[in-house]
């Protein structure tokens, strides 16, 4: 037992040195940055970033800390309520106004050169601007599209659709039909069912948008009553619950149904191209989604950064911005992720997304105004996750209607809780 | 006919055994055969008998967790957070234990039953609170703010205390005849004839705070404090995944769990028959 008293008096002495000695804010020029610790490139991509900037400002060197992505936002909530936020923080785009309307971040406006900002794609303006302000900038971006096998669409004498000239919902319900009756196991589409989560949201609201129905009705005030259960909505996941129950979909659960040929065609985001590259070779098509009546939609967004209220130096953590912002530094990352760079100018000297590149679509698509935010207000993070656990439902055979009368109700409700969340709770007129 | 009948009897118990074994025991096989295979194999054979078949053997997927991650590191984080718990945890609830079950003050009884009530209230329902307190303390990510609010354990209270209240009285009062005073007749007397249940609450206590997710999750950032359920989500990135990896590390984060069980397996059922505990 005095064995147990001194282990217990060492393990407290062990303790109380280990408080506090990492504490970033202990430093007292070092810009503090927390950032999602990705794949081991992209991760490895950002150290080697942070160590080159870090030579040539040794005054406000930058102290990067990498955070899980699966436990990202969760942690990062968590260090917000506590106060606790670095000075320059990435974050899943479509949250950013979630931190807006909390408080938690500072505007970059003139806080950037014009030449950085007007070389962003559009995209990123979009995604990061809230209420008159930029809030936040991307690096990168994502793009989302139809991978396809061209020797069986032109097998079943499909057309190649263009982003002018996509299918139309009948051809394409006729393609598909075409495929699942040439197909040994009758399935012909890959939905990445098997990803769940965010992906329902980011990659089903064009489908519905296309169909001109949204999650949200967009005004002053957002309200999914209308939009999310409203007709269009509802015929679209209709049709996706029917392709499923009918066996047309593969569930992906090995993340492999378009890499081993078992369907012709897959729905998919930039992530996927290398890979089913190197499976399909020259047979590889990257398509624009079908269009539903309203034109062709496509998603878009990703990691984003921001500067928070927290930070006393937002010129120091803008400097680090628009380092990450040079088109060299995008190239890296992009190289090391396979995301779609956030600025023209990086776009004009990569391989896969300049003018004739393989992946050049989803440019096209981020640029002309195909892509659309998803819905640019505080409640999103309730709306995705009542959207997934709604589409959850649906394709595992519930009444559509009824999940998106109940889905809706409960986003509505959220946004009467939060009053609509009135702008001026937020941190500009707090300043 | 009878003893064909219990012959019988004894089969269709042991076939049922060996089913439930089975059922339990599968997912651990997926484990450990997932965690031998290239990434792309993990998935694609989940479904058939050759899920629970390594194949070619290969620890690429080990060495890519040392590689991937600071794996060590994060190992001795949970070991010392887990271990600081259960350390302190035998020593302050078996005192706590030993003054409710043999000791006269006022108010014990009352104190005890708040104790008891404590027990209802899952750490779900307590975690604002506790968070703003850490917060308010400036022990975020803090090994403290991971050990400090679980030392107190009311479940290690009760089983400590249903175990005192059973041993004989003989037993300490020749000791006070002796002259020792309550802390000795404790540590001389009590503690070495009640080693089953201290060896099943730091089991107990080891399991439920090795695989602690939530209050980790919300009271750290930096990989320094960073203990073994929050860093395995670092392999939760865009598709694809790599469930090799991911295996491989759950393996690695499970074995520890395994080895304490296996070493104190005679001490566990002992303690377990000792304090009534029901799974």
């Amino acid at each position: 037992m005095y064995i147990l008293i001194a282990l217990t008096f060492a393990a407290l002495l062990f303790i109380s040195g280990c408080t506090d000695t990492d504490n970033p804010e202990g430093h007292i020029n070092a810009l503090a940055v927390w950032a999602h610790a990705g794949q081991e490139r992209e991760r490895n991509t950002l150290k080697s970033q942070v160590a080159r900037y870090n030579k040539n400002h040794p005054q406000h060197p930058v102290r990067l800390t990498l955070i899980p992505e699966g436990s990202y936002n969760a942690q990062v909530q968590a260090a917000a309520v506590a106060g606790n936020l670095p000075d320059l923080l990435e974050f899943d785009g479509p949250f950013l106004y979630a931190y807006i309307w909390q408080g938690r971040l500072q505007p970059l406006d003139n806080l950037l050169p014009e030449t950085l900002i007007d070389d962003l794609l559009p995209s990123i303006l979009q995604q990061g601007s809230y209420r008159d302000h930029l809030w936040s900038v991307g690096i990168f971006d994502s793009g989302l599209g139809l991978y396809a096998d061209r020797s069986r669409l032109v097998a079943v004498g499909a057309r190649i659709p263009t982003l002018e000239n996509p299918w139309r919902q009948d051809e394409f319900n006729n393609i598909l039909q075409r495929l699942v009756n040439t197909d040994p196991d009758g399935q012909a589409l890959d939905l990445k069912l098997n990803y769940g989560g965010e992906w329902y949201t980011y990659a089903l609201s064009p489908l519905i948008q296309s169909a001109g129905g949204d999650l949200v009705s967009r005004g002053e005030v957002y309200s999914a009553q209308g939009s999310l259960n409203g007709p269009e909505t509802a015929d679209v996941l209709h049709t996706i619950q029917r392709w499923i129950e009918a066996g047309w979909v593969d569930p992906n659960i090995d993340d492999a149904a378009f890499t081993s040929g078992r369907v012709a065609m897959a729905m998919g985001g930039h992530w996927n191209y290398a890979r089913y590259h190197e499976h399909l070779g020259e047979d590889l098509l990257l398509l624009p989604l079908p269009d539903f009546a309203y034109g062709s939609k496509t998603g878009q967004g990703s990691w984003s950064w921001s500067i928070t209220s927290n930070c006393d130096n937002p010129k120091a953590a803008a400097r680090f911005l628009a380092f990450l912002l040079q088109p060299e530094e995008v190239l890296a990352m992009t190289d090391a992720n396979g995301a779609v760079p956030a600025t023209r100018s990086a776009i004009g000297q990569s391989l896969r997304y300049r003018t004739g590149g393989a992946l050049q679509l989803f440019v096209d698509q981020l640029k002309a105004g195909y892509a659309i935010p998803r819905p640019r207000t505080p409640a999103y993070p309730v709306i995705t996750a009542e959207f997934q656990r709604a589409f959850e439902r649906i394709r595992s055979g519930s009444d559509v209607q009824a999940v998106l009368d109940e889905a809706a109700r409960s986003i509505d409700l959220e946004i009467e809780d939060n009053k609509g969340y009135p702008w001026l709770f937020t941190a500009v007129e707090r300043q | 006919m009878r003893l064909q009948r219990s012959r019988v009897g004894i089969i269709l118990s042991y076939a049922l055994l060996t089913t439930l074994a089975l059922l339990f025991f599968i997912p651990v096989m997926m484990m450990l055969a997932g965690s031998l295979k290239p990434d792309e194999r993990v998935l694609m054979e989940a479904g058939s008998l050759a899920g629970f078949i390594p194949g070619e053997v290969s620890l690429q997927n080990y060495t890519d967790v040392f590689n991937r991650t600071e794996f060590l590191g994060f190992l001795f984080n949970s070991l010392f957070i887990t271990g600081t718990i259960v350390i302190f945890g035998l020593l302050v609830n078996a005192l706590a234990a030993y003054a409710f079950a043999r000791l006269r003050w006022r108010g014990r009884d009352l104190f005890f039953n708040l104790v008891l009530a404590v027990m209802i209230l899952p750490l779900e329902a307590i975690a604002v609170p506790l968070f703003y307190g850490v917060s308010l303390l400036g022990l975020r990510d803090t090994y403290l703010a991971q050990i400090l609010p679980f030392i107190a354990n009311a479940f290690s209270i009760y089983l400590f205390y249903a175990f005192f209240i059973g041993l004989p009285r003989e037993l300490e009062e020749a000791a006070r005849l002796d002259g020792a005073s309550t802390l000795r007749t404790f540590f001389s007397i009590i503690v070495p004839n009640s080693k089953p249940v201290f060896a099943s609450v730091a089991i107990l206590n080891f399991l439920m705070w090795w695989g602690a997710y939530l209050w980790p999750l919300m009271v750290t950032i930096g990989p320094e404090v960073r203990p073994l359920p929050v860093a395995i989500a670092a392999f939760y990135t865009l598709p694809p995944l790599q469930w090799g990896d991911i295996l491989a590390f759950s393996v690695m984060m499970v074995a520890p769990v395994l080895l304490l069980f296996i070493l104190f397996q005679r001490w566990f059922v002992r303690g377990v028959a000792a304090t009534g505990i029901k799974g």
